[in-house]
């Protein structure tokens, strides 16, 4: 998995066709949430935001981001702005109603509230090292 | 009449027991600065507990009552032990 980058996996999950027609999901369809387990799924550390991560959206967003980049480990990005489908998806994946959304190594683990608590108390730096105990 | 004290009184109806403080963040009655401390956040982690409370302001943020919430959540043996609540903005 080398060469990873966030706007990579931005591009491909928007780039999308199905019988040569992008596909659109206004709902949060089958489609929509395998796409949404698959971005999760994508890294280690992942982030659904609004904006990216050279230029956030919102100031929540924009917290996170500083948090996660403090803590200096790899992650990828998805900007629900981007994709109406897979904002709604997301939304429902984790039963979470905002963004942005935090997954680690595929786990929800909450958006901004819980991000800044965990990351102050130092559990959050805790969680990112992983156990490794399977 | 939304405010402060109407969001007190009813997490504080759905959750009995509980310390509820609320604030107002930005002074327009919609974003909400919100302490809970609560005995049926016992056991839970800190995600469910916030799970428990935005379930119970889902209708508030559906109707856009509330546009955004700013939660703090823990168990009232916590709420001792730190001395009282203030949610920090």
């Amino acid at each position: 998995m080398s060469g990873t980058h966030p706007f990579r996996i931005a591009s491909q999950a928007t780039d999308n066709p199905r019988n040569g027609r992008p596909v659109l999901e206004t709902h949060a369809g089958v489609a929509a949430l395998e796409r949404v387990d698959r971005l999760v799924r994508s890294g280690p550390v992942f982030l659904f935001i609004k904006g990216t991560p050279a230029e956030p959206r919102c100031g929540f967003s924009a917290n996170v981001l500083r948090i996660i980049e403090s803590l200096a480990v790899p992650y990828l990005t998805f900007d629900v702005l981007s994709d109406e489908g897979v904002r709604a998806a997301a939304k429902e994946y984790a039963s979470w109603p905002t963004f942005p959304q935090l997954y680690v190594r595929g786990e929800f683990v909450g958006g901004n509230d819980i991000v800044s608590e965990l990351a102050a108390d130092g559990e959050l730096q805790r969680l990112l090292r992983g156990k490794n105990d399977e | 009449m939304r405010g402060t004290s109407e969001l007190e009184s009813f997490l504080e109806s759905r959750l009995p027991g509980a310390i509820v403080e609320v604030r107002d963040l930005t002074g327009t009655e919609d974003h909400f600065g919100v302490l809970v401390a609560s005995d049926a956040f016992a056991g839970k982690g800190l995600l469910e507990q916030h799970r428990v409370v935005m379930a119970l302001l889902k209708d508030h943020l559906d109707r856009a009552e509330v546009h955004a919430v700013k939660l703090k959540t823990m168990t009232l043996a916590a709420y001792q032990q730190r001395g009282g609540g203030e949610v920090r903005t």
